[in-house]
């Protein structure tokens, strides 16, 4: 029931909180996005009709990007953080360095390093809160400070001009400048779309570069009324997006990038400048390589309807990549997503291993193809060996085989190739034995954590239930530090003794972001993790429902009385009217947040006096294993 | 660290310290040294810090070591600190009304950790092999579904079916079963009531008086007298987990306090001896 109440908390909606309000020194206001639509977004700006009225283009602009100003050398992006929003470059020039950045430049950054261990202490004075989820009545975050860190150009002696201590070596570096065309020079929408790490460091190459931060969600909104926008975008996800990834993926890592071979006619490669007829062996590749993508990218909706019937129906709902006997024709690159790996066990199909991003398939195959003697009939080329599904979302690198022999054999290391004869002879080895063979020692905790999807986590929760003693220290610890309200259920599905505790997980494809209108569901700018800010959180749930794990709850918060928190809304006759907390309480959306402000790590596993409980990344599996051999 | 590796470690850190104790205490009491006073003071600082164990469990967000560690100190210190009470009472039953209370809760308290070690050691594998943990907070509700499940099963066969076999079988064996809390024994299987696997056997004999789809009702009642056994067990187990603190944790204070008040009377009164 709706009564008039003015005092009442207004209900959180979309676009309490600009963007550009969340990080002092940012700007943006309707007179800065009219000059905008005038200059640099004019192409934007052909779209404007299309947006619709209660989503209009200016509004877009006004709460989901900020102008923000670097000086020379400060980092806009880094190689290996996650992002959440996309650049444009509205004057001046960024630098984005060829290889990949030494380690000491990848630190914490500056100014967001937070007192962990004052914060520890400071809990010890502080009482709990005598009622679960208690807020207080308006608290409004401080803005953080600008994420850039000024970095010496010294730090990185191989990528200057030999003599200098200001200027990058032009050779190392590739520049971006703000575009003549209308749509605009764009950086960091791969991260931004596709919820993975930064594939490169953008550097700003001259004071005051001024650059238009948007945030996924304008992005989205852009790409989604705007075609133009939508092209240009995807476009570049589709062209960037491949030679980084063959920069860093195994064995196309070692292909030269200087520019070599003579491109053909119709290049426009990234890394080919229009007076250079020169292409380089990574470009080469690139442009053979072909880009694929299996399932849905929403595809938790449908793994939490396939889950109930489970198994078998689950594995065959998986979309074939490769299929075990065809002959090997491709190497197969994870450009992001989970790829199972089956081997045909009797009646049914038994999961092996899995392949994450970076990783790759069928490289021993084509490299026993390659060496084959086409004098000698009796051998034979060799077929994949397991089939390949996809789990969720996923994107493929294919590279004919042809390709791989052509280039990226010829320059494996003698490490690589040493590995490579290794692998073959026990595949040769496990030929031989009995056909229905599949073994493998943990295969069927392999298949539980694929099944379960949760091969997707990087800070799983896991009890070994042989040695937990349900003392309940785990959950005290996680209340103790959250103000007495613990973040996790102490309770989950298992498989061998081992329990998968309904603890977010801090996935590496977070799903929970994918809708979230304000953004508050995000990755944190330091420690990568996957966390709600309360503020902006409108308690839609959209995060809960998308979450594939269950792992995120909503819970009404209240007030210091430890009633539910009053709030009201804009009524079309009535103005504001507030809403009975009783029917309708205001919502806030939580999870585990890996006590990312302690210098303990998360309280659960400190607090866990047997063994028992881990946070584990359960991406790699032998750190999964080794924890459940000990 | 593997476990056998810390275990081994533990052992022979033990081993050393007594050692080196034993050496000390004996070279001591040859130089005729105040061997009881040093016992007594080593011994009542390390059962202090025994106790902070639980206190370090109140502030989990401070840097203090995690848990585990703890753990470990707490057990291999506390069976050192049981060598340090028999060089205390230099191996004798004590005399004297608040020493013998005293050297009674000590033991009290020992034999508590032992036990607790080995419940916590052993049970938790037990009740993960007897079937799905579950939570202590949802046993009264699933103990309330069994119940209710039972009886709508009863009524319902008595009332489709035409017969009485299975409502006999429930209001002679089955209702005290289902209905019945456990004791802390069951989980050593030292309960006089009868097994789910009687009752199976029992109901297994008056198949031959069902009929089929009485015969679907009883493959049901099987299925829930096995959740049954299964919630008893988890129930009496997790109770036994958490109720041999009970004993351990206030005989500790206990004994903390005991031994300040046993120091202060000893120094003021025992000389040096």
């Amino acid at each position: 029931m709706a009564e008039e109440n003015s005092d009442a908390l207004n209900r959180p909606k979309r676009w309490r909180v600009p963007y550009s309000e969340e990080v002092i020194g940012a700007v943006m206001d309707y007179a800065v996005v009219r000059d905008m639509l005038r200059g640099p977004l004019r192409g934007l700006a052909a779209d404007r009709k299309r947006f619709p009225g209660d989503l209009p283009l200016s509004g877009i602009l006004r709460h989901d990007t900020r102008v923000r100003t670097y000086k020379k050398g400060e980092v806009v992006i880094r190689q290996g953080d996650y992002g959440d929003s996309a650049f444009l470059i509205l004057t001046g020039k960024v630098n984005v360095p060829l290889a990949r950045l030494p380690t000491p430049s990848r630190g914490s950054r500056i100014g967001q390093k937070v007192n962990k261990f004052a914060n520890s202490i400071a809990k010890l004075f502080r009482s709990g809160a005598p009622y679960p989820e208690m807020r207080a009545k308006d608290r409004r975050p401080e803005a953080e400070r600008s994420h850039g860190q000024i970095i010496h150009l010294q730090d990185f002696p191989e990528f200057l001009l030999e003599g200098s201590i200001t200027q990058f070596n032009p050779e190392f570096v590739h520049e971006l400048t703000p575009s003549n065309d209308q749509m605009g020079e764009v950086f960091g929408e791969i991260a931004a779309l596709s919820r993975t790490a930064r594939t490169a460091t953008v550097l700003a190459a001259v004071d005051e570069t001024q650059l238009l931060e948007i945030r996924w969600q304008g992005l989205r909104d852009i790409r989604k009324f705007s075609p133009k926008w939508k092209e240009m975008i995807d476009d570049r996800y589709r062209s960037s997006s491949l030679p980084a990834h063959l920069r860093y993926a195994q064995y196309t890592s070692n292909l030269s990038r200087e520019r070599t071979r003579p491109a053909p006619e119709d290049s426009s490669a990234d890394d080919t400048d229009k007076g250079q007829e020169m292409i380089s062996d990574l470009s080469h590749l690139a442009r053979h390589t072909r880009f694929r993508s299996y399932g849905e990218f929403t595809w938790q909706s449908t793994f939490k309807e396939m889950a109930e019937s489970g198994g078998k129906d689950l594995q065959e709902s998986e979309p074939v990549i490769v299929k075990q006997g065809s002959i090997a024709s491709e190497l197969i690159l994870v450009r992001s997503g989970f790829v199972r790996v089956t081997k045909r066990y009797n009646h049914g199909e038994k999961t092996v291993a899995y392949l994450g991003k970076g990783q790759s398939y069928g490289m021993e195959e084509l490299y026993h193809n390659a060496r084959l003697d086409p004098d000698k009939h009796d051998e034979k080329a060799l077929e994949y060996a397991h089939s390949l599904r996809a789990i969720g979302h996923v994107d493929i690198l294919a590279i004919p085989g042809p390709m791989v022999e052509a280039n990226v054999i010829p320059q494996l290391k003698p490490a690589e190739e040493a590995e490579l004869k290794a692998e073959l002879a026990r595949m040769e080895k496990e030929r031989s034995r009995s056909s229905g063979s599949a073994s493998s020692g943990n295969s069927n905790m392999l298949e539980f954590l694929v099944e379960q999807r949760a091969i997707n986590g990087t800070a799983a929760m896991l009890i070994n239930l042989d040695r937990c003693t349900s003392c309940d220290d785990c959950v005290r610890a996680c209340s103790a530090t959250h103000d007495n309200n613990p973040r996790f259920i102490r309770f989950g599905p298992q498989q061998e003794g081992i329990q998968l505790t309904h603890a977010c997980m801090h996935c590496v494809d977070p799903v929970c972001m994918i809708g979230c209108p304000t953004g508050a569901i995000h990755r944190d700018a330091v420690g990568n993790q996957v966390v709600i800010n309360e503020y902006t959180c409108i308690g839609c749930a959209t995060c809960a429902d998308n979450c594939a794990y269950d792992n995120i709850q909503m819970v009404a918060v209240r007030d210091k009385g430890g009633d539910f928190m009053p709030g009201s809304e804009r009524d079309e006759d009535r103005g504001m009217v507030r809403i009975n907390p009783e029917e309708d309480p205001i919502r806030k959306a939580t999870k585990c947040d890996l006590c990312e402000n302690l210098p303990t790590g998360p309280a659960c596993a400190n607090a866990c006096p047997h063994d028992a409980l881990v946070r584990v990344d359960l991406t790699k599996s032998e750190e999964l294993f080794d924890w459940m051999s000990r | 660290m593997k476990f056998k590796r810390r275990r081994l470690i533990g052992l022979l850190v033990l081993g050393v310290l007594s050692l080196l104790t034993w050496v000390v205490w004996t070279v001591c009491r040859t130089g005729m040294a105040p061997t009881t006073l040093y016992s007594g003071a080593a011994l009542l600082s390390l059962v202090i810090f025994l106790a902070l164990f639980n206190a370090r469990k109140k502030i989990p967000f401070l840097p203090l070591f995690r848990a585990s560690t703890w753990m470990q100190w707490h057990i291999y210190l506390g069976f050192f600190s049981v060598l340090l009470f028999l060089l205390h009472v230099d191996f004798r039953i004590p005399s004297g009304l608040l020493e013998i209370v005293l050297a009674i809760v000590f033991v009290i308290v020992a034999v508590s950790g032992v036990f607790g070690l080995m419940l916590s050691r052993s049970l938790p594998r037990r009740m993960n092999q007897a079937g799905d943990p579950v939570p202590y907070e949802q046993i009264p509700r699933i103990r309330k579904e069994i119940r209710d499940s039972v009886k709508d099963l009863i009524v319902h066969s008595e009332e489709t079916c035409d017969s009485s076999t299975l409502s006999e079988f429930y209001r002679e064996h089955l209702r005290e079963f289902i209905e019945a809390r456990p004791s802390v024994f069951h989980s050593f299987g030292m309960e006089k009531k009868r097994t789910s696997y009687q009752l199976t056997n029992e109901l297994e004999a008056r198949m031959r008086y069902l009929s089929e789809s009485e015969i679907e009702v009883a493959s049901e009642l099987e299925s829930w007298i096995g959740k049954k056994e299964n919630i008893d067990f988890q129930e009496a187990s997790q109770r036994l987990l958490k109720g041999w603190l009970f004993l351990h944790i206030p005989f500790s204070v206990s004994l903390i306090l005991l031994g300040v008040a046993h120091g202060i009377f000893a120094l003021l009164f025992g000389g040096n001896a």
